[in-house]
C-alpha cells in the first residue's frame, strides 16, 4: 500500500535493533526528567547521554537535518523574544545560562524522539502497545487508530487525486483561497462519508472476529536483547548522574 | 440474552461502558484526525498559520461528527486520550500534560452529563468541544511554561500557536455542525 | 444443519421489510448461491445468518434461523460466530494485525486459543490457502486475491460449520476467481457448508449446487444452479449470465504497434476462465478494418517506469477514435489502470508522447472516472454535483439547465434533489460518469465501472457508456468484466504482461 510504504519506507530496525518498548520507555523518561531538572549542567548530562543514544540509532544525515530544523525553530523563537523585549522590557533576556535551559530540554526530547519516530514501524508500536497492560477501553481504539492511519492516508491521496481530476488543473492555491467553502466540502465531505462507512464495516468485522476490548493483541512475548538492557542501564545511570549534579549545584528544585 | 453483574476486570476493559463497535469508531476517527494532521503538515508545513487553523478545524469537525455518531458520556474523553497517546507515540508530545488534560476533559463530560447528556441533548457537543479544547490549550501553555520558565518570553510563540489553532477549532465546530446535518439527511448518521 | 424458516426482518425506522418469509435448508458440505438485484436483501440475510442480529442489526426479526438447533440472535456474535463466519466484501477492512500469520493468530486468540496449538492451527489453514510462504508478509502488500485468501484462512481457522461470502468476486479478475474457487472447493470437501451471495455467476458453476434468487426481500426463485441457463428467468430477475462470457472478438485499437520485445505472443497464459481461441496478433494493427473516424488520442512509442525502476509498455503506439469505446482488459497488476492514467495525464510517461488532436495530453482535455464513487461526490444534491462539475463554482440558469439535461440522459433526473451519498451503488456509478461528461472532453476513461453491479445495472451502465461515446469523446474502459466488454466495446486491448499486449482482428 502506497501510504504505508511512505510512512514505513525509512523505518528500519535501527542499528541497535531495540524493542519498541525500550524506545517508548526512554521517551517517557527523557520527557519527564528534562522537565524536572533546571540546572544547565544537569541538563547537559541528559543532552550528552541522549545524543549518544540518538547517534547510535539514527543516520547521521537525518540527525543533522533534525538539528538544523531545531536550530531554525529556536532562532524564530528567540527572534520573537527579542521583539517582545522592546514592548515588554521585563521579557528581555536574562543570563545566557538561564536562556539555554529550554533549548537543552528540547534537545533531550528530540534525541529520545528520533529513534522512536524513525526506527519503530507503526505495526511494531501497535504490537508493543498490545503487550502493555493498558485498559481495554484505550487499547482497542488505539490499536485501531494505529492500524488505520495508513489506510486513511491512502484514502486522502486518492481524494486529492479525485479533486485534481474534477477541477482539471484549477486546483491551485489561489482558486481554493477564493472558494474556501468549496475546499472544505470537496476535501472534507468525502473523507467523512468514507470514515462513517468504514467505521460501520470495520465494527462489523471486529464483532464477527470476536474482537473484544480485552483481546490480547500482543502476539508472542518479547525478550529484551543485551542492547535493550544496556540502553536501559545507561539511561538509569544518566538520570542518577543528572540528579546528583542538580543537587550538587544546589540551586532550585522545580518539580 | 441473560444479563450478569460486571466484574472489576470487565469494567477496567470497558465492558458496560462502550461496545466494541463504538470503540472501533472512536479509534477510526482518531486515526482520521492524526492522518489529516500529517497530510496538512506535509502539504503546508507544520507551523504556518493557515495549516494550524486548518488542522484544528478538521480535528474539531471530526469530533462533532464523532459525538453525533457515538453520543455517549466518555466519547470525548476517550477520543482526546487516544489523540494524546498517539502524539506521544509518534512524536513524544503531551506526555506531561496527559493527566491534567484527561482530568479537565472528564470534568467537562461530567458537567455535560448533569445537563442531560449527549444522547438527549445533542447540541451539548458544541460547548463540550469548545470548552475542552480551550482547556487543553490552557494546560499546554502551562506545561510549556514549565519548559521555558527561565525565559518566559519564549512563551509568546506558544500563545500565538494556541490562538491560531483555537480559531481553527471554532471554525471547525461550525463546519462540523453543518456537515452533521447533511450526513443525517443522507442517512449516514441515524437519529 | 442450517434451517431458515419463515424468516422476516425489518430494519429499524424502515417502512418496508428487508426480508419476507425466507425459508430454506442447507446441510454439511452443501453450497448455495444467493443472488438477486442490488438491494434485494442478500447482505441482510447473510448478516443475520452470521449472528449480527440483534447486536448490530437492531431491527425486528420474525421466524427462525437455526444453526444446529441454535437460533440466530440468542447468542452473542462471538459465540454464534464459532459456527458461522462471514467474509465481507472489503477484505482489507477485516485485517486488524500487520502480517498474514498474526492475523490468523489474532483470530484464534479472540477465541481463547493460544500457544503451540494456535501456531499449529494457523499453519494448517495457511497451508490449505497456499499462503504458508507469506506468513510473515505484511497484509498491505498482498494482492486482492491473496488478501481474500488470508481472510479465509483467519475465518476458517476454528473450523466453522458454515461460511458466508458477500460478493467475493467484486474486486477479483478471472485468474484470481478460479484460484478462489479451488480454495472454496477444498473447504467444501472438509465438510464446510457455503452460502455465496454474488452478482457474477459464471464462476460459481460446479461449486454451488443450490440456488435462491431474492427480490424485494422475498424468495423469487428457488432451484438448482443449472436453472440459470434459462435466458427468460435471468432477464426477468435482472441477473447476469451463468455461463463464462465468450471472449470478445473485437479488433485491436487503431494504429496499434505492439512492443518490440518480448514479441507479442500467443504463449503467455490467458487469464480468462475460458481461454479464447488462438488469437491472431496484429503486429501493426493495420489488418483490422478501420472505418474513417476522427482520431481523438494518439499514443506514440510509450514507455513508463515505476519509482522502483520496473518498466511498462515497451514502446506502445496506438490511436483512439472519437465515438469509439475501447476496452482495456487483462489480469490485475499488469498496468491497465496505469495506462489509463497516462492517457489522461495523471501520470507522466518515461518516454514517448500522448496527444489529443496534436495537443499534449492532460486533465484539461481528458477525464477519468475512478473506481471509488464515494471519493468523487461532494455536493448536497445530485443536481448541484453536476452544476459544480459544469460551472466550477459558477452558477447560472444556463448551467442548471445543462445539468438537468445531462441527468435526464443518465436517467437520474428524478433523483436530482437527493443527496448523492444516499443513492444506490449503480446510481452513484452513473452519476460520476455523468459528471465526467459535464464538460467537453477528448477522452473519457472509466476504471472498473461495473464492479458489484447486478445484471440489470450492468446493462444500464453499458448503454450509458455507449451514449457517452456518441456524445463525442473516445471512451476507454478499464475492466475485468468481459460481460461489459461484450455489451459495449468496439475495440479491445488485452494487457497480459509488463510489456506484452494482445489484440485480435474481428472475424
Amino acid at each position: 500500500m502506497r501510504a504505508l510504504s511512505r510512512i514505513d519506507r525509512h523505518r528500519g530496525p535501527g542499528r541497535l535493533a531495540l524493542k519498541s518498548e525500550t524506545r517508548l520507555l526512554l521517551m517517557v523518561v527523557a520527557s519527564i526528567s528534562s522537565l524536572v531538572l533546571s540546572e544547565p549542567q544537569a541538563l547537559a548530562v541528559l543532552v550528552s547521554f541522549s545524543a549518544l543514544y540518538a547517534v547510535a540509532e539514527t543516520k547521521p544525515k537525518t540527525l543533522l537535518i533534525a538539528y538544523l530544523f531545531m536550530a531554525v525553530m529556536c532562532s524564530i523563537a528567540l527572534f520573537f523574544v527579542w521583539v517582545l523585549g522592546f514592548v515588554f522590557p521585563l521579557m528581555r533576556s536574562s543570563a545566557l545560562s538561564m536562556a539555554i535551559s529550554p533549548f537543552m530540554r528540547l534537545a533531550v526530547t528530540m534525541n529520545a524522539m528520533l529513534p522512536l519516530a524513525l526506527n519503530s514501524r507503526l505495526t511494531d508500536l501497535a504490537m508493543a502497545l498490545g503487550r502493555l497492560r493498558l485498559p481495554g477501553l484505550i487499547r482497542l481504539p488505539l490499536m485501531v487508530t494505529i492500524r488505520f492511519i495508513p489506510t486513511i492516508l491512502n484514502d486522502m491521496i486518492q481524494l486529492r487525486e479525485a479533486v485534481g481530476i474534477r477541477f482539471r488543473g484549477r486546483k491551485g492555491f489561489l482558486f481554493w483561497l477564493r472558494h474556501p467553502i468549496t475546499w472544505w466540502r470537496v476535501f472534507f465531505q468525502p473523507l467523512i462519508v468514507r470514515l462513517i462507512r468504514s467505521a460501520d464495516e470495520l465494527a462489523m468485522a471486529a464483532e464477527l472476529k470476536g474482537l473484544e476490548p480485552n483481546t490480547d493483541f500482543g502476539g508472542q512475548p518479547q525478550t529484551f536483547s543485551g542492547y535493550d538492557r544496556l540502553t536501559m542501564l545507561l539511561s538509569a545511570l544518566a538520570m542518577v548522574l543528572a540528579g546528583l549534579v542538580q543537587i550538587a549545584i544546589g540551586s532550585h528544585w522545580h518539580a | 440474552m441473560a444479563t450478569k453483574k460486571l466484574t472489576w476486570n470487565e469494567i477496567w476493559n470497558g465492558r458496560g461502558l462502550f461496545e466494541t463497535r463504538e470503540l472501533v469508531t472512536i479509534g477510526l476517527f482518531s486515526a482520521a484526525a492524526k492522518a489529516s494532521s500529517i497530510m496538512l503538515a506535509l502539504i503546508g508545513g507544520g507551523m504556518n498559520p493557515l495549516t494550524l487553523i486548518l488542522k484544528s478545524a478538521v480535528q474539531s469537525a471530526l469530533l462533532v461528527v464523532l459525538l453525533a455518531k457515538v453520543p455517549k458520556s466518555g466519547t470525548l474523553t476517550l477520543s482526546n486520550a487516544i489523540g494524546m497517546l498517539l502524539s506521544f507515540l509518534l512524536m513524544g508530545q503531551h506526555v506531561i500534560s496527559f493527566p491534567a488534560v484527561l482530568l479537565g476533559t472528564i470534568t467537562v463530560e461530567l458537567l455535560a452529563h448533569f445537563l442531560g447528556g449527549l444522547a438527549r441533548r445533542p447540541w451539548l457537543a458544541i460547548p463540550m468541544i469548545a470548552s475542552s479544547e480551550l482547556l487543553v490549550r490552557v494546560i499546554n501553555v502551562g506545561v510549556s511554561y514549565l519548559g521555558v520558565r527561565e525565559q518566559p518570553g519564549l512563551l509568546a510563540m506558544v500563545l500565538i500557536v494556541s490562538a491560531f489553532s483555537y480559531l481553527g477549532i471554532l471554525l471547525g465546530l461550525a463546519g462540523g455542525l453543518k456537515m452533521t446535518k447533511e450526513l443525517r439527511r443522507a442517512g449516514l448518521i441515524q437519529d | 444443519m442450517l434451517n431458515v424458516n419463515g424468516l422476516s426482518y425489518r430494519h429499524a425506522h424502515a417502512g418496508r421489510p428487508a426480508l419476507r418469509n425466507v425459508t430454506f435448508a442447507l446441510g454439511p458440505g452443501q453450497s448455495l448461491l444467493l443472488t438477486g438485484r442490488s438491494g434485494s436483501g442478500k447482505s441482510t440475510l447473510l448478516s443475520i445468518l452470521a449472528g449480527l442480529y440483534p447486536h448490530f442489526l437492531k431491527g425486528s426479526l420474525e421466524g427462525q434461523a437455526l444453526l444446529d438447533g441454535k437460533q440466530a440472535g440468542q447468542d452473542r456474535v462471538t459465540e454464534w460466530g464459532q459456527g458461522a463466519r462471514l467474509m465481507l466484501q472489503n477484505s482489507e477492512a477485516q485485517f486488524f494485525a500487520g502480517t498474514v500469520g498474526e492475523e490468523v493468530l489474532l483470530t484464534l486468540r479472540c477465541r481463547g486459543v493460544t500457544g503451540a496449538q494456535a501456531d499449529e492451527m494457523a499453519n494448517d489453514r495457511l497451508g490449505v490457502m497456499g499462503l504458508l510462504n507469506l506468513r510473515d508478509h505484511s497484509v498491505f502488500k498482498l494482492s486482492e486475491g491473496q488478501k481474500q485468501k488470508a481472510v479465509l484462512a483467519a475465518l476458517t481457522a476454528l473450523r466453522p460449520k458454515l461460511l458466508l461470502l458477500d460478493e467475493p468476486s467484486a474486486n477479483l479478475d478471472p485468474l484470481f476467481l478460479s484460484d478462489l474457487k479451488s480454495v472454496l472447493k477444498c473447504l467444501q470437501k472438509e465438510g464446510l457448508a457455503l452460502i455465496v451471495a454474488d452478482h457474477r455467476l459464471y464462476w460459481l458453476h460446479d461449486l454451488c449446487e443450490k440456488l435462491i434468487v431474492l427480490e424485494d426481500g422475498q424468495v423469487a426463485f428457488e432451484g438448482a444452479f443449472g436453472d440459470l441457463d434459462s435466458d427468460g428467468l435471468r432477464q426477468k430477475l435482472g441477473l447476469r449470465s451463468a455461463k463464462a462470457p465468450k471472449p470478445p472478438k473485437l479488433p485491436g485499437p487503431r494504429d496499434l504497434k505492439l512492443p518490440s520485445a518480448p514479441k507479442p505472443q500467443t504463449s503467455a497464459p490467458t487469464p480468462t476462465p475460458a481461454p479464447p481461441p488462438a488469437p491472431t496478433p496484429t503486429p501493426a494493427g493495420g489488418a483490422a478494418p478501420q472505418a474513417k473516424k476522427e482520431i481523438a488520442v494518439t499514443v506514440k512509442n510509450l514507455y513508463f517506469a515505476y519509482p522502483d525502476g520496473r518498466e511498462l509498455f515497451g514502446g506502445l503506439s496506438l490511436s483512439l477514435a472519437a465515438g469509439e469505446v475501447t476496452a482495456l482488459t487483462g489480469p490485475s497488476g499488469r498496468g491497465k489502470t496505469t495506462l489509463a492514467r497516462l492517457l489522461c495525464g495523471l501520470e507522466k510517461p518515461l518516454r514517448g508522447t500522448i496527444t489529443y488532436d496534436g495537443q499534449n495530453a492532460g486533465l484539461k482535455l481528458g477525464q477519468v472516472v475512478l473506481q471509488n464513487a464515494d471519493h468523487q461526490l461532494y455536493m448536497p444534491t445530485v443536481l448541484s454535483e453536476v452544476v459544480l462539475a459544469i460551472g466550477e463554482g459558477r452558477q447560472s440558469p444556463d448551467i442548471k439547465a445543462r445539468a438537468m439535461e445531462l441527468l435526464e440522459a443518465f436517467n437520474l433526473a428524478p433523483l436530482a434533489d437527493r443527496h448523492p451519498q444516499s443513492l444506490s451503488g449503480g446510481e452513484k456509478q452513473r452519476l460520476v460518469v455523468a459528471v465526467g461528461l459535464a464538460r467537453p472532453t477528448k477522452l473519457l476513461a472509466l476504471d472498473e465501472p461495473t464492479s458489484g453491479l447486478d445484471g440489470h445495472n450492468l446493462t444500464l451502465m453499458a448503454n450509458e457508456i455507449k451514449k457517452a461515446a456518441q456524445a463525442g469523446p473516445a471512451v476507454l474502459v478499464v475492466t475485468h468484466d468481459l460481460e461489459l466488454v461484450n455489451l459495449c466495446a468496439d475495440r479491445e486491448l488485452e494487457l497480459i504482461g509488463p510489456q506484452a499486449l494482445k489484440a485480435q482482428i474481428a472475424p
